[in-house]
Formats: C-alpha cells, sequence, structure tokens
C-alpha cells in the first residue's frame, strides 16, 4: 500500500474487506444505497480508481462485470496505521495511549480483565 | 532536399495567406455565422499548414520558381502521328508526332539553375532543431505537469464535490472517467489529459454554483475533444515557428474555442444563470498562475479576452444563423484552402504501352543502337522515381572508368545479369552522357527496353525499320549511317512529306544538310519541315529568315523563327513592328512569350 486513503475510500474498503475480501461494483453501489450514502456512480469508480492507484485495490472482469480484489488486508492496514497514530501522537509508546484510555473511562475495568486474559493467552503461544 | 524545403515553405506560406485573409474578413463574418463555425472553421487552416497536398495549378505553386537540372529536352519533340497532321496550326508549329510505344510530354519550361549547395542543409537543420526543442519542451512540460497532479497535489475527497462533477458528466453524457484534483498554482481551473482527463480546481472556497459553472464549462471542452484541436495547433505552431502569422492563428482558435464554448452553454441557461456564469468567471480567474496553458483548455487564458466573453454572455442572444451565408462561408474558405496549394514538383509522365504511366522528375529518353541492339536508355538526377519502377540495378563501369547506376525495368530485367550486355549498356550510356551532354557524373541511367538482336548492318536495319514504321528502330540505327545515305533517307522523307521520320532524320545531320533543308522548305511553303529544321540553325542564319520574311509579310515563318530568339533579340523585333505599325507582328511576338 501507499499513501493514505480518505475517509470515503475507507469505507468503500471496509465493504470489501467484510465481502470476504473481494466484491463486485454492483454489491457496492448496492450496500452505499443500504447505508444511505448517496454517492453518485462517477464518484464511486473515481474513489475506486484512486484506490487502484495507491494499490488496495485490484480489478477483473468477471464477464462483462468488474470485481474488485483488496490487495490489502484488513489486518494490515489496521496495524499500519495504529503504528502510525502511535507514533505520531503517543511517540511509538502504547502504554501512554492505554494509560490516556483508562483515564478518559474508554477502558471498563471488564475490558481490562479481558486483556489481561488475552495477554496470557499470547504469552503462552 | 531543396525541392523538400521548397514544398514546406509553400505550405507555410499558403496557411499564411489563408490565416491572414481569415482575420482581414472578420468584419464581414464576425456576427453572421456561429461562434461554433468560427471556432472549426480554422481547422481547415491547421489542416492546410499541416498536410501539403495540391494541385499543380494551385496559387503558390504558380509563384515558386520551378527548376529543371540537366539538358533541354527538345530533342523529346511532342509529336503526332500522320493521322493527326491534318489539324496542325495555321503557325505551322512542328506538327505532333505519336511514337508508336510511348508518349513523353514536357515538363515545365527549364529555368536558372540551382543555387549553390549546401545552404539549404543548414536551414534545414536550424528548422529542425527548433521544431524538435519546441515540441520536447511543450511534451515534457505536459508531462511533468500531470506527474505532478497526480503525484504530490491533493485529490478531491470532497464527496460533494465528486457527486457534482458526477452529475454535470452524466448531464453531458461523457464516459470517460475525469479527476478531480486542488491546485493553487493554477491562474484558473483547467482541463488536462489527453487519455485520463483531469479538471484541476485552483481554490477550494468555491459556491456549489460556481464550481457547477466550471464543470460545465471544462467538460464541454470534454466532449468536444477541444484538447485534440489544441494540440494539432500547438503541433502546427511548433512546426511553423519561423510563420508569424502561426502565432495569430493559434491566438484566434484559442480565442473561439472559449467563445464557443461558452455559446454552447449559454443556450440552454436563463437569464439568470447566464449572469451567475459570468460572475463566476469573474471570480474564478482572477488568480495569479504560474503554468503555461499551452496544453491544458483553461478557464480563461487572459483578461482582454475575458472582457469579450462577458460581453458575450451578457448579450447572449438566441439567434439563428442563415445557413445560406454559413454554407458559402464554408465553401469560400474550403476553396480558398484548396486554391491555395503548394509548391508541387512538377514531374513528367511517361506511358508504357497501356501498363500505367510513370511519372518522372527531369527525366531524359532516347534510343540507342549498339552491335545489333536497340536500347532505350533514359538517365535523370532523381533517384527516387527509378528506385520507386526498378527493382533491379546494376553497377556499369564505364570506359572512361567511371561507374554509375543502371536501373532496368519489368520489360529488361532479365538483361541485367548478362554479362555480355555490360559492355553494350556502357557503350551506349557513354554516347547518351556525350549526345546529349550530361555533364554531372552522378546520373541514374535506366534501360526501358531491349530489342534484338537483329542481324544485318545499319543500313539493312534502317531499311527494315522505315518499311516497317518502327520509329524508334530508325532513330536508334540512323546515327551509324554515311552521310550520303542519311541525305538520301532525308531526301526521301522530305518528297514525302514524311514529318515524323523527318524530324528523326533531322536530328542526325550534319549543319549542311539541314540549312539546305530549310530552304528548300521555306521556298517550297513546307511550314512542318521547315520548323523542324529551325532550331538546328545558328544565329545568324535565323536573322537572316527572319529578316527576309519580314520584308516579304510571311507571317507563318515569322512565327516559327520567332520562337528561337533570346529575350532581347524579341525585343528589339517588338520594337520594330511596333515602329512599323505591323501590329500582327508584334503579336506574334508579344503571343511567343507567354508559350
Amino acid at each position: 500500500m501507499s499513501g493514505q486513503i480518505s475517509d470515503s475510500e475507507l469505507e468503500i474498503m471496509k465493504m470489501i474487506w467484510e465481502n470476504g475480501g473481494t466484491a463486485l461494483y454492483a454489491h457496492i453501489m448496492e450496500k452505499l444505497e443500504q447505508e444511505g450514502k448517496e454517492w453518485k456512480k462517477n464518484t464511486v469508480l473515481t474513489l475506486l480508481s484512486r484506490l487502484m492507484e495507491k494499490g488496495y485495490l485490484r480489478t477483473s472482469k468477471i464477464g462483462r462485470r468488474n470485481e474488485y480484489k483488496a490487495l490489502v488486508k484488513e489486518g494490515d492496514y489496521l496495524k499500519e496505521q495504529t503504528g502510525a497514530f502511535l507514533k505520531k501522537l503517543y511517540e511509538g509508546s502504547a502504554k501512554g495511549l492505554v494509560s490516556n484510555l483508562i483515564s478518559q473511562d474508554l477502558l471498563t475495568s471488564e475490558d481490562l480483565k479481558e486483556l489481561n486474559a488475552f495477554w496470557e493467552e499470547e504469552k503462552h503461544d | 532536399m531543396i525541392e523538400l524545403c521548397k514544398v514546406f515553405l509553400s505550405v507555410s506560406i499558403s496557411g499564411g495567406i489563408l490565416t491572414a485573409v481569415l482575420l482581414l474578413l472578420k468584419k464581414c463574418y464576425n456576427g453572421k455565422i456561429s461562434k461554433k463555425l468560427q471556432y472549426y472553421i480554422w481547422l481547415a487552416v491547421v489542416l492546410r499548414f499541416l498536410i501539403p497536398l495540391s494541385f499543380e495549378y494551385s496559387l503558390v505553386n504558380q509563384l515558386i520558381p520551378h527548376e529543371q537540372i540537366g539538358g533541354i529536352s527538345t530533342n523529346i519533340i511532342t509529336h503526332e502521328y500522320s493521322a493527326a497532321q491534318e489539324s496542325s496550326d495555321e503557325k505551322g508549329d512542328a506538327s505532333t508526332v505519336l511514337l508508336p510505344d510511348e508518349t513523353i510530354n514536357e515538363a515545365s519550361i527549364p529555368q536558372i539553375s540551382s543555387l549553390g549547395g549546401g545552404w539549404e542543409n543548414g536551414v534545414f537543420i536550424t528548422w529542425f532543431l527548433v521544431s524538435a526543442i519546441l515540441i520536447l519542451w511543450k511534451v515534457s512540460n505536459y508531462f511533468l505537469y500531470i506527474y505532478g497532479l497526480k503525484h504530490r497535489r491533493e485529490k478531491v475527497t470532497d464527496i460533494e464535490l465528486l457527486n457534482l462533477l458526477s452529475d454535470v458528466q452524466e448531464e453531458l453524457k461523457i464516459k470517460k472517467r475525469i479527476e478531480l484534483i486542488y491546485d493553487e498554482t493554477v491562474a484558473s481551473p483547467v482541463l488536462i489529459g489527453f487519455f485520463h482527463p483531469i479538471i484541476v480546481l485552483s481554490d477550494k472556497m468555491l459556491s456549489q454554483e460556481d464550481t457547477k459553472g466550471i464543470f460545465h464549462h471544462e467538460l464541454t471542452h470534454q466532449r468536444r475533444s477541444d484538447l485534440l484541436y489544441k494540440w494539432l495547433v500547438q503541433i502546427t505552431l511548433c512546426l511553423h515557428w519561423f510563420n508569424p502569422l502561426v502565432y495569430a492563428m493559434a491566438k484566434e482558435v484559442n480565442k473561439n474555442c472559449e467563445l464557443s464554448c461558452d455559446e454552447s452553454l449559454m443556450k440552454k441557461m436563463s437569464e439568470e444563470e447566464r449572469h451567475a456564469y459570468g460572475e463566476m468567471l469573474l471570480r474564478c480567474v482572477g488568480n495569479k498562475g504560474v503554468h503555461n496553458t499551452a496544453t491544458m483548455l483553461a478557464l480563461s487564458e487572459n483578461g482582454k479576452q475575458l472582457k469579450e466573453r462577458l460581453f458575450s454572455i451578457k448579450y447572449h442572444e438566441d439567434k439563428s444563423y442563415s445557413k445560406y451565408f454559413s454554407g458559402m462561408f464554408i465553401l469560400l474558405v474550403m476553396g480558398l484552402a484548396v486554391g491555395m496549394g503548394t509548391y508541387v514538383y512538377a514531374g513528367e509522365k511517361i506511358q508504357k504501352d497501356g501498363m500505367g504511366s510513370y511519372t518522372f522528375h527531369n527525366y531524359m529518353m532516347s534510343t540507342f543502337y549498339e552491335d545489333g541492339y536497340l536500347f532505350q536508355l533514359g538517365a535523370t538526377a532523381t533517384e527516387e522515381d527509378l528506385k520507386q519502377y526498378c527493382d533491379v540495378v546494376k553497377d556499369i563501369t564505364l570506359e572512361d572508368g567511371s561507374v554509375v547506376k543502371l536501373y532496368f525495368f519489368e520489360e529488361s530485367k532479365e538483361y541485367a545479369k548478362d554479362e555480355t550486355m555490360e559492355s553494350l549498356f556502357s557503350k551506349a550510356i557513354l554516347k547518351f552522357s556525350k549526345d546529349w551532354e550530361i555533364s554531372e557524373k552522378e546520373k541514374y541511367y535506366s534501360i526501358h527496353s531491349v530489342e534484338g538482336p537483329y542481324k544485318g548492318s545499319p543500313e539493312k536495319l534502317a531499311k527494315k525499320f522505315y518499311k516497317e514504321e518502327q520509329l524508334t528502330g530508325f532513330a536508334g540505327v540512323f546515327d551509324q549511317l554515311k552521310d550520303s545515305k542519311k541525305k538520301s533517307y532525308a531526301d526521301k522523307f522530305y518528297k514525302d512529306s514524311n514529318i515524323a521520320f523527318f524530324s528523326v532524320a533531322v536530328e542526325d545531320l550534319n549543319h549542311e544538310m539541314v540549312l539546305e533543308f530549310a530552304n528548300r522548305a521555306y521556298e517550297d511553303v513546307n511550314y512542318s519541315i521547315f520548323s523542324m529544321s529551325v532550331p538546328y540553325l545558328e544565329k545568324e542564319e535565323i536573322e537572316q529568315f527572319i529578316e527576309d520574311s519580314y520584308k516579304k509579310e510571311e507571317i507563318p515563318f515569322f512565327a516559327i523563327l520567332v520562337e528561337q530568339l533570346d529575350e532581347e533579340r524579341k525585343q528589339e523585333w517588338i520594337n520594330r513592328a511596333r515602329k512599323d505599325g505591323k501590329m500582327e507582328y508584334n503579336n506574334i511576338v508579344t503571343e511567343s512569350y507567354s508559350l
């Protein structure tokens, strides 16, 4: 992947990821309608084009229809973005972020318990 | 090379004249034809600048001097067969005779020989370098800018704007994907990119209305492929950079591009919308921009133009333009463009037995007899012509050691491989170059046909050809006969009034004999024979004849003789005729100029 993607572009990527990593153009348009987003045909095409240029998507033809395949996994994207975010705001310190989350009550004690269990599991693998 | 330069220069002149005419006539047609027509009619001019097609009778072709290199082809006098003899002119011109197998027409009148070589190469190189640099410069700027846009500028992510663009696209039925990018360094919004069009916005803070107007404007350009037209103009500019009129042409085309674009938009707008559009133009065009808009379509290119545009927008009326006037206008311009023409390389046509004709430039042909064979040899300075029609070529070493190229036509191809023929060819070529004073050794020779082998002495063959009325064959062997034989044949032709054969014979008679025949013909009032002998007479002899014919008022003879005079002498005769009040004679001399 190269470069950041805009919010709208991210929306589209999410749709494709949710669909198992590939989606037909028709499917994307349908989903957008479902979500009440009034994006015109050319707008969507422009966004898809940009995603392709940035290396996030690849397109292939199935009969007469266009199918888009994600070249970047959602997990990888999240990782990268998180890393960039941490670096930018917390100088790379996850601790700083978590402390902030706790102090802002964004992390409940329940969450913490779960995280601990998750941590133990990961350590033992 | 110099011919190519001439063609190109003439194309430039032609286009320049057309440009000037259109600009000068503007007051007449502005307002009477749609802006759209005004815009597209310049396409004719651009094409005129780019395409060197023309007729020989076009204007520009008449203006530029043509040249002939090599001997004056008076030896190839066009003749008509005796059948047509009845219709020979009163002036007693050489009645024309068709040689049995071919017809050869003379090309344009030979003029002063070519200028010193070399300078035209310098000119060409200069032109080429400047053109190349200009084109490279424009193209690289174009690609650099697009690269910068795609990789360094912010793409528009605002969904509302993208949707607006999509709407306008659909409205105008444009299928291609249009990218939308911000760039504050442009003076006004632009459309750029052939294969992947991009609309560049210069300001983020535009209102919906304004943006809509911009989209309408730029997408109208896209729909009409105005970028293509603009590129054609740019190419013309690069190639004709030395011609000041192309710059005027480019400016005019750009102006009309924008005006016609506005015009087509105005048609669909209400008065209020038009007003808003005008205001939008004013708002969006104020920035200072850094880029050369040669390769892109800006919303507006310069302030002066803007004024004219706003005026048109404000006072737009839904006019219907006279179709008649528009039609006439188109015809006139097209007619001018075609009639203007370019320099045309004058060529000679040589036909062969209905197998189609060849066109040659500066070509000479003659028949030669050598050891029982008759060769039809041709010589030319333009190798390209021969390369077109002959696929076999051989290097022949002449007696004096020089080497010439000999091309073989279809009919004579087989002889190329024949070693024994080579010495005959070289003898014939040597004779050719001597007889016709072909001085430059770089002449390219060709063999059209080979006939033979004929058995027998030249005399026998001459008799045979005469009987069989084979003029070319006769012409080939006649030269080899003894003087006495030649004379007796000539006598025979004279008595039989066999113009065709006489014309062949007279070429190879010695001076005395020719003079004798001239005198005989003069006394017997035989115009055709006389006219054929006259070209071989000396100046003083011609002078004597002409004096005599003037005094005796023999108009036909006078006319024949006058054609052999040089300019000075002709002028003297004009003056004399006028003084003596003999106007018919004056007319004859002046008429001979136009031939």
